[in-house]
């Protein structure tokens, strides 16, 4: 076990080399000179080509890489040319929020998706299994911003039960923080619950037909007995699996929801990043995003392996 | 003591009691009061941002050498009072007793400083104003004089904009670059925090040189983008008071009354630039067809919500040398159709209008694209982030770019000298009328206003004739707020001032 | 293809109208629209619905119905541009890496690694952005974030496939490895990319009303349902059909492209399930 984790981080390596080259590369696309556009359309040619100079972007391309490349492994993402800000420090700001929000919502969906999916396979064909369907359905097609939009309107505004927006350090009030997470955690654990309770509800279909429940209810267990024992430990497999697959899309819909609820996360960054044309922010961001991916989709796998061990490795 | 006497008496108190402001009588101190905008600061040195909203922030942590009142007439604030003892000279007596939040003593020496490091290359300071300065000297430890390259009557007011935000010497020299994220001023509120694109903590400062003041112990600005998020967090309660309301609440938070809602004629404009440099707009006919096809009263009160008053020219109301029977161009399609014969293009022509990122800018632009057609004028939009469009803007190669213009006070030269002078920042190489430049030059060096008021009157009738650009309407600042809000007074320039802020327990 | 069932009998089902119905919006717009999607009147603006205007008025005073059906032609384009470009070079790429299963497969998986490491929206999002506004390059954007979608299922089919009886034996008869690959292998794995397209259409179109309402894609005044959801977003509350109608819309295309996939996925071959479920999600 030990040793196909290992195999797995050094190939997460050449992936990361590969994301950072990706992000950079998205600097050729921008059409004139990136300096030009920092410094705004006041500037002298001198004021230009000095930061060009500074910026590197008078170098070719490979050059300018392997210049961030190094600078980035010694822990420096460069400063914004936006705020000035040093990127490693506005990442770290914002990064708290953020997991916060991804943790609440992960923990929704699993409880949410997995409680419907479960329910959804103990009475198949029943109203609960229809419904399940629908709503997984629904979770899957529904936009992240129009579910945001109607979770605002009709928990908050005409409710008034909770907050609209807004995020409330730790530091001020814990109930504060948790009630304004509320909506958000919400609005991001929509598609992964969906996606969940789908895939929960046929492990369960699957795992009431196997020979040991067979044997089981011969034994004598009640149905509740079984159910616990049984089907939610098969159960658990594929919602770690999905909960990997899913980590990189909760990210996306992070993205929207905090642009939504005003929430200072990562995922805003990268959005007030990507549309100020400050690519270099944008960069750090996608480098923390794929390292975050890379580390849960480990995790999951090694937990893959302590829960079920009769999983071949491809 | 009789009756009638001891009534007497009676009504007397009341109608005393009567006279004195609740205000005054009620006011509370202490209280953290949180505003919300939607826009973040770039920085918050007075010498290195770029827009209006900063100075919502600006104006709690520093103070000017001369301060605006609620009309936007100056009063003196650091400076106590100035003159102009010849042309080119002003001298300025400081007031006593004044620090910085670091503890530092503001004087005639931190005044050269800062003056003088918003002219240092060096800095890079956007604020252009104080170009015209030659020298600051210190005459004492509280006098200073300004010696000016050109005789103008505008120091005063350039110095209770960005140039005469007063900075810590101190400060500067200690922080360098990172100032502008660690403001040190003299105003009523010090710097705590500013957690980028969230929020910027102040609290109150209390050796302020205004004793008494602030009454309120802190003041949080809340960054919420999306506007409609703010008007919401503001009927919630999570935010005290917003500026800048979408002039599509404003009928509902009236109804709701559940909120104070403030509204007033402002100071600038939305309007389409036009590059009279260039064809097609380098003909005058052209621009007044142009003018006579659009239907600004309509496209107020649909798009804005009739927040906001019809243009005629350049100037809105507030601005002191505004002319109310000055008429604009009415919309008269025919009229329109027949100033394009004389301009020699019968049949109309295509143009292309640049349109940045603000929602607003293009709005407008898609209703006049609508109105053009129907004179026979093709409109091209092309969409594209604002520093695109700036660049083509600076560079001369636009024809047309929909976009607004914030107007700081109400002294005319702030939106004449720029837009319409042949020296103007910006208008090189776009309207050439050296009848103008003239007039404007001549008001510049003037400091009696009815003087210079007959002078831009006059300048403004000749560029409206000549139809310099499209000015579409002045939309009215707003504010809306908590009932509980108070002290906080809305200016025609609509920035937000909290000296003398305080809330209702 | 084998294993399909009626195509009549898929196009039937309530999927399949809705995806129809789209398609037949989309190409007959000039003719089921009631008037054109430009033409402004602002004394209209922000009006209810009403007998002149059925789903009532924008801020503009243009006709909400209209500016839909002709909105269904830009939705459509976007999704079918973007699911052409990830197919094409999704399909190739995993043909390619399933079939030879030497460097250059573990080159192209990786790359696929590396896109899907990063969070979608935000790739779609930076693309779109740095190539600049318009819903050709929002569609160039999704396109190529939406190719390991295309390229892992094809790949996992091609290595099952390869290692059945009728290739070995095409091998063993000495036909070409081109041959075996477009003759024998490309057919079976159409099924799977069929499936996907679906699948992907529908996210398409809400990747598209996404980036719209972001600020990045197609502008206004172009009648897109995802344009027509941001600007009339800000007026929910005093004029709420603005923005639900395009919600809608967008809503009943989505699910009709990925209801029509799972239609096609259950006709066609339930064993892609698996595939599709691991590699996709």
């Amino acid at each position: 076990m030990a040793r196909s984790i290992a195999a797995r981080l050094v190939l997460t390596v050449p992936v990361l080399l590969l994301v950072s080259l990706l992000v950079f590369s998205l600097l050729l696309l921008i059409p004139g000179d990136p300096a030009l556009v920092i410094l705004g359309p006041d500037a002298s040619p001198v004021e230009v080509r000095r930061l060009s100079r500074e910026l590197g972007t008078d170098r070719p391309i490979v050059v300018q890489y392997a210049a961030w490349l190094g600078r980035a492994l010694a822990g420096d993402l460069g400063r914004s040319p936006r705020t000035g800000q040093p990127v490693v420090a506005a990442v770290g700001e914002r990064l708290p929020p953020t997991v916060e929000l991804a943790v609440l919502g992960m923990v929704l969906a699993i409880a949410g998706g997995g409680a419907l999916g479960l329910a959804a396979g103990w009475r198949p064909g029943s109203l609960i299994d229809r419904a399940t369907a629908w709503l997984a359905t629904l979770g899957i097609a529904i936009p992240t911003f129009l579910l945001a939009i109607l979770l605002i309107l009709g928990l908050s505004l005409r409710a008034g039960l909770l907050p609209p927006s807004g995020y409330v350090p730790w530091r001020e009030s814990v109930a504060g923080n948790l009630r304004a997470m509320v909506l958000p955690a919400m609005t991001v654990a929509a598609t992964m619950a969906a996606v969940i309770a789908r895939v929960v509800r046929s492990s369960v279909l699957e795992t009431r037909g196997e020979l040991y429940v067979v044997t089981a209810r011969a034994k004598g267990l009640s149905e509740a007995a079984i159910y616990l024992r049984h089907v939610l430990r098969n159960a658990l497999v594929p919602i770690l699996a999905v909960t990997g697959l899913q980590v990189g899309r909760l990210m996306g819909g992070m993205v929207i929801t905090e642009t939504m609820f005003a929430i200072p996360g990562i995922g805003r960054l990268a959005v007030d990043s990507v549309l100020a044309r400050d690519f270099l922010t944008v960069q750090g961001v996608v480098l923390v995003m794929a390292l975050w991916v890379l580390l849960a989709n480990l995790l999951v796998d090694a937990l893959n392996l302590v829960v079920d061990p009769r999983i071949t490795r491809v | 003591m009789s009756i009638t006497r001891a009534l007497a008496a009676l009504a007397a108190f009341a109608t005393l009691l009567t006279a004195i402001p609740l205000d005054a009588l009620a006011q509370t101190r202490g209280g953290t009061l949180r505003v919300g905008q939607a826009r973040s600061p770039v920085s918050l040195d007075p010498a290195l941002g770029i827009s209006l909203h900063e100075f919502h922030v600006l104006y709690s942590i520093y103070d000017g050498l001369v301060g605006y009142d609620e009309s936007l007439a100056l009063k003196p604030a650091l400076a106590e009072s100035w003159q102009r003892t010849d042309p080119r000279t002003y001298v300025f007596k400081l007031r006593r007793g004044v620090k910085f939040h670091d503890g530092t003593d503001f004087d005639a020496a931190a005044v050269k400083w800062n003056v003088e490091r918003i002219l240092d290359p060096a800095t890079k300071a956007r604020v252009r104003d104080l170009d015209v300065v030659e020298a600051v000297e210190a005459v004492d430890s509280h006098t200073v004089r300004f010696r000016l390259k050109s005789p103008t009557g505008l120091l005063p007011t350039f110095l209770a904009e960005r140039g005469g935000l007063m900075v810590s010497p101190a400060a500067s020299k200690r922080l360098g670059p990172d100032l502008g994220r660690n403001p040190v001023g003299t105003g009523p509120y010090r710097f705590v925090e500013w957690m980028a694109d969230d929020h910027i903590t102040l609290e109150r400062f209390d050796q302020y040189w205004d004793k008494g003041l602030p009454h309120l112990d802190k003041v949080i600005y809340r960054i919420i983008p999306d506007e409609s998020v703010l008007v919401t967090n503001l009927r919630g309660g999570q935010i005290d008071y917003v500026a800048d309301v979408p002039p599509k609440d404003l009928g509902t938070l009236r109804r709701e009354g559940a909120l104070t809602v403030e509204q007033r004629p402002g100071l600038g404009f939305y309007w389409i630039n036009l590059n009279s440099g260039i064809a097609p707009f380098n003909n005058k006919a052209i621009r007044q067809a142009m003018a006579y096809a659009v239907d600004r009263p309509a496209m107020l009160k649909s798009l804005y919500f009739g927040a906001g008053t019809a243009a005629t020219g350049p100037l809105a109301p507030p601005v002191w040398a505004f002319d109310p029977a000055l008429k604009g161009y009415p919309r008269d399609v025919t009229k329109a159709k027949q100033k394009l014969a004389e301009g020699g293009m019968p049949n109309g022509f295509t143009f292309k209008m640049l349109v940045g990122s603000t929602p607003m800018y293009r709005t407008n632009a898609t209703a006049v694209q609508a109105q053009l057609a129907e004179a026979g004028i093709t409109a091209e939009l092309e969409i594209t982030e604002t520093v695109k469009v700036l660049q083509q803007v600076v560079a001369r190669t636009y024809q047309a770019s929909s976009t607004i213009w914030i107007g700081l006070n109400a002294d005319p030269d702030f939106v004449l000298y720029p837009l319409y002078a042949g020296q103007g920042l910006f208008n090189k190489d776009r309207y050439k009328n050296p009848k103008v430049d003239e007039l404007l030059d001549r008001a510049r060096s003037l400091d009696k206003q009815d003087e210079r008021r007959k002078l831009y009157q006059e300048a403004v009738a000749t560029i409206v004739d000549d139809a310099a650009d499209l000015w579409l309407y002045y939309p009215d600042v707003t504010a809306a707020m908590s009932k509980k809000v108070r002290g906080v007074s809305l200016s025609a320039d609509g920035r937000v001032r909290l000296r003398g802020a305080w809330l209702e327990k | 293809m084998p294993g399909v069932r009626s195509p009549r009998h898929l196009l039937l089902t309530p999927a399949g109208i809705l995806v129809l119905a789209l398609v037949a919006l989309a190409v007959l717009a000039p003719l089921v629209a009631p008037r054109s999607p430009n033409v402004q009147r602002l004394d209209a603006s922000l009006g209810p619905p009403s007998w002149a205007y059925p789903l009532g008025g924008d801020e503009f005073g243009r006709d909400i119905l209209s500016r839909l059906v002709y909105g269904a032609r830009v939705s459509l384009w976007v999704a079918g541009l973007s699911v052409g470009i990830a197919l094409l070079l999704g399909t190739a790429a995993g043909l390619v890496a399933g079939y030879r299963r030497d460097w250059s497969d573990l080159a192209l998986m990786r790359i696929m690694d590396a896109l899907l490491t990063v969070p979608s929206l935000i790739l779609a999002l930076a693309i779109a952005a740095a190539l600049g506004p318009g819903a050709r390059n929002a569609a160039i954007a999704i396109g190529l974030v939406y190719i390991p979608h295309f390229a892992r299922p094809v790949r996992a089919q091609v290595l099952s496939l390869a290692d059945r009886e009728f290739v070995a034996a095409a091998r063993a008869l000495g036909v070409p490895e081109t041959r075996v690959l477009f003759r024998h292998i490309l057919p079976n794995v159409l099924s799977t990319v069929v499936v996907l397209a679906s699948l992907n259409a529908g996210f398409a179109i809400m990747w598209e009303a996404s980036l719209s309402f972001l600020g990045v894609g197609v502008q206004p005044p172009a009648p897109s349902w995802g344009a027509m959801l941001r600007t009339g977003y800000p007026f929910l509350e005093q004029a709420p059909w603005v923005a639900i109608a395009p919600g809608c819309a967008i809503l009943l295309a989505v699910l009709g492209f990925i209801l029509l996939g799972d239609r096609l996925q259950q006709a066609l071959d339930p064993k892609l399930n698996e595939t599709i479920s691991r590699s996709v999600t």
